[in-house]
């Protein structure tokens, strides 16, 4: 719609690399040999019998080797030390020193498994990165389950100098799906506001990263606020609240391009956009003239307008479940917030989530609709809390004193949220069992709202 | 003593005389043994006679005596002597000559013709000694012949009779081996079976006991730390694996059996095998065994 004239778009270019179906897996071959040696020579039943049921959570000792380069064409680049900080940072991997290494094979039938083996790994990445024309580049990597002894898996990705971070990322995915069976959300990107100086000379910006909270750039800069970003289930767009017109709008803009439009300026508070998981659809805040919130469905083609709610009481913050069926919003209709759910075909039939903690706000669902991540009151503390929406167990994650804004990492392992310590602010994550917190991004000013994207389609 | 003092002088005293005798005969001996001695001149004479009348020494007597070839002169008619006197002295005289001629004509024929007599007689004798001998020595060559072949005979028979005892006794030997052999492994089959059974016992007796528990949750505790889950290891998932320890309880050979969990499940149930490498010893050998049936089964 309009254009606003005291904000400042920008509109990077994002560089994505792109897997490619190449270097078939090996282990394919190994399970139907084992499969056919099971059928010819069934073991006879043994005396011992043994029933393992826990495990543990160890992180996994892996090693990252650096990979051979394409010197110059790769600018540099090092694709293993991206790979190892990922894996590091999510908890579930223990990479090996590159100090420790005895050699840097870069080849699967370069590996000395003993070796490897010997400094107490289970599994040894390899990879190099070639030059196939004047730009473009490709990274090959195999993972080897150095206990084994098998190959298990080798992958092929087309990038370019720019996109060398993102091929990294993608490595990191490979590697993180194979072995732990959840797809790695490394190669996602989130989305914050970061708020810097005081008034009245404050900015503030709406930045898109990578999800290690690298390559920020920034796709909004304003001396209003901004608010509440939500991500297209596509990845291609945002929503969010810009008070750049003094009054608060919604809306939505490309992420590649800039190209925005304004989708809700009405009387009143317009707030917490939320795409409905088909994309055709926000979910959001109005207060309408009477000041009273309460949560409303946008149809973005027709700009139609539904109610959902209709209560005195303070109705926001919507969320949907993956299912696109029912909505969690915070309401304080029982006196202090509480978290809700609705029934989009049945609004009337609300149901209340979380008890517990006098002050449980901004539910998030994780993307496997089973669990509910929300900000939660614990002593004098705000903390990030996750509840089994089929248990209604409650655990808190987070330590801090202010945390807030959970966001579900889409492939549901990890929370991202903001914090702050002392006057620094920081973005951090949290594995969903609560073992594993890092801290993404510290900066003098503030840093609000992060929202993890979707798996890029 | 004094007896045998006196004793000894007589013994030696006869000594003496014994001595003294054989000297004396030794001494008569040799006198007798030198008279012969003087005697080959005599011998040589002799020997001229032996040459003249050849004789037939140690030669067996003719069964028959030689028959002369010629017979008897005829005797002298009488009409041939009636001379005078003297010329009948002269006649007879001559004849007496003539007769004595003739007889010594005769004689000497007859002793040429004895002589060739002898001679025949002696060649005969000979010739029949040889063939005698020869005959003799052709019957003992038979004899030898027929008896060497008898030896051989016998040799051959013995050597037969030697090889059929040898392999008789042999044969019996090897039955006798053959069933001590059989014994031996009946009894070492008694023996395994006892053994076994003893086995059996003291495995059934530690199967049941707080031992093979223990030895138990000992490898059960070691796979489960060696057991990194991965979040794809949901309530549900299954994953059986047989696993092979060696003595010293290093895993050797592992094998998914089944498994309904993904990828990532797969590979950390057996790489958690390799992991646990070695395993834990039981406190009883009885209980070690080599394979080992795993089942991951997460109860979320």
């Amino acid at each position: 719609m309009n254009n606003p004239t005291n904000a400042r778009i920008a509109a990077p270019l994002p560089a994505r690399a792109s897997p490619v179906r190449g270097g078939k897996p090996l282990v394919l071959v190994l399970v139907v040999a084992t499969a056919l040696v099971g059928l010819l020579a069934p073991p006879a039943r043994a005396d011992l019998q043994v029933l393992i049921t826990k495990g543990v959570t160890d992180p996994i000792p892996i090693a990252i080797v650096p990979f051979a380069r394409a010197v110059p064409a790769d600018g540099g680049f090092d694709v293993a030390a991206v790979v190892q900080h990922d894996l590091e940072s999510s908890g579930r991997f223990r990479p090996m020193q590159r100090r420790d290494m005895l050699t840097t094979p870069s080849s699967a039938s370069d590996v000395q498994a003993a070796d490897w083996k010997a400094a107490g790994n289970d599994y040894v990445v390899v990879g190099r990165v070639t030059a196939v024309s004047a730009t473009e580049l490709d990274v090959d990597c195999d993972l080897i389950n150095i206990q084994t002894g098998t190959r298990v898996a080798s992958q092929k990705f087309i990038a370019n100098a720019a996109s060398l971070r993102n091929a990294a990322h993608l490595v990191s995915d490979f590697v993180y799906s194979k072995v732990l069976g959840v797809r790695g959300a490394f190669a996602t990107r989130i989305a914050y506001v970061a708020v810097e100086g005081k008034a009245p000379t404050r900015r503030f910006q709406l930045i898109v990263a990578d999800a290690d909270g690298e390559n920020p750039k920034v796709i909004l800069e304003s001396l209003q606020p901004i608010m509440s970003p939500a991500w297209s289930p596509d990845e291609q767009w945002l929503a969010y609240v810009s008070f750049e017109n003094r009054l608060s709008g919604v809306y939505v803009q490309k992420v590649h391009t800039g190209e925005r439009q304004l989708v809700s300026a009405r009387i009143g508070v317009n707030g917490a956009p939320a795409y409905s998981p088909d994309g055709m659809h926000l979910a959001l805040t109005l207060s309408g003239t009477n000041g009273n919130l309460d949560v409303w469905l946008l149809d973005l083609a027709t700009q139609g307008l539904t109610r959902l709610t209709d209560d005195p009481a303070v109705d926001t913050e919507p969320a949907w479940s993956p299912d696109g069926k029912s909505i969690y919003f915070t309401s304080d209709r029982a006196g202090g917030p509480q978290i809700y759910k609705l029934d989009i075909a049945q609004p009337k039939r609300i149901e209340r989530i979380t008890f517990g903690s006098a002050y449980n706000a901004r539910p998030r669902v994780s993307p496997d609709g089973k669990k509910l991540a929300f900000v939660t009151r614990e002593g004098g503390n705000y903390r990030i809390a996750i509840q089994d929406l089929a248990s209604g167990t409650v655990s808190v994650l987070s330590h801090g004193a202010l945390d807030e804004s959970p966001s579900f990492a889409p492939n549901g392992a990890e929370i991202i949220y903001a914090g702050r310590d002392g006057d620094v602010g920081t973005l951090q994550t949290v594995s969903v069992d609560g073992l594993v917190t890092q801290r993404l991004k510290s900066d003098q000013g503030e840093v609000r709202e992060p929202v993890w994207g979707p798996f890029p389609r | 003593m004094s007896e045998r003092r006196s004793d000894r002088i007589v013994s030696i005293a006869l000594s003496i005389l014994v001595h003294a005798a054989i000297v004396g005969a030794l001494l008569w001996g040799w006198w007798q043994y030198r008279q012969p001695t003087v005697t080959p001149q005599n011998l040589a004479i002799e020997a001229t006679v032996v040459r003249d009348a050849p004789a037939v020494p140690a030669a067996p007597a003719p069964s028959a005596p030689p028959t002369p070839d010629n017979p008897p002169p005829p005797p002298p008619t009488p009409t041939q002597a009636a001379p005078d006197e003297q010329a009948l002295q002269q006649a007879r005289d001559q004849q007496a000559q003539a007769d004595q001629a003739a007889r010594e004509k005769l004689e000497q024929e007859h002793a040429a013709q004895e002589r060739a007599n002898q001679e025949r007689e002696a060649q005969e004798h000979a010739a029949q000694e040889r063939a005698a001998q020869e005959k003799q020595a052709a019957q003992e060559q038979a004899e030898r012949a027929a008896k060497a072949e008898a030896d051989r005979a016998a040799a051959a028979k013995a050597n037969a009779e030697r090889a059929a005892a040898a392999k008789a006794e042999a044969d019996r030997k090897a039955q006798l081996a053959q069933q001590r052999q059989l014994e031996q492994e009946r009894a070492q089959r008694e023996a395994d079976l006892r053994a076994q059974l003893a086995s059996e016992e003291h495995l059934n007796a530690v199967q049941s006991s707080p031992a093979k528990a223990e030895y138990l949750s000992l490898i059960t505790a070691r796979i489960n730390r060696a057991w990194i889950r991965p979040p794809s290891a949901r309530s549900g998932v299954k994953c059986s694996l047989h696993i092979t320890q060696i003595p010293g309880g290093e895993i050797t050979h592992v094998v998914v059996a089944g498994c309904n969990g993904d990828e990532a499940v797969r590979q950390s149930v057996e790489t958690a095998a390799y992991r646990a490498s070695p395993l834990p010893a039981p406190s009883d050998p009885a209980l070690f065994d080599p394979n080992i049936d795993v089942t991951f089964a997460p109860d979320e």
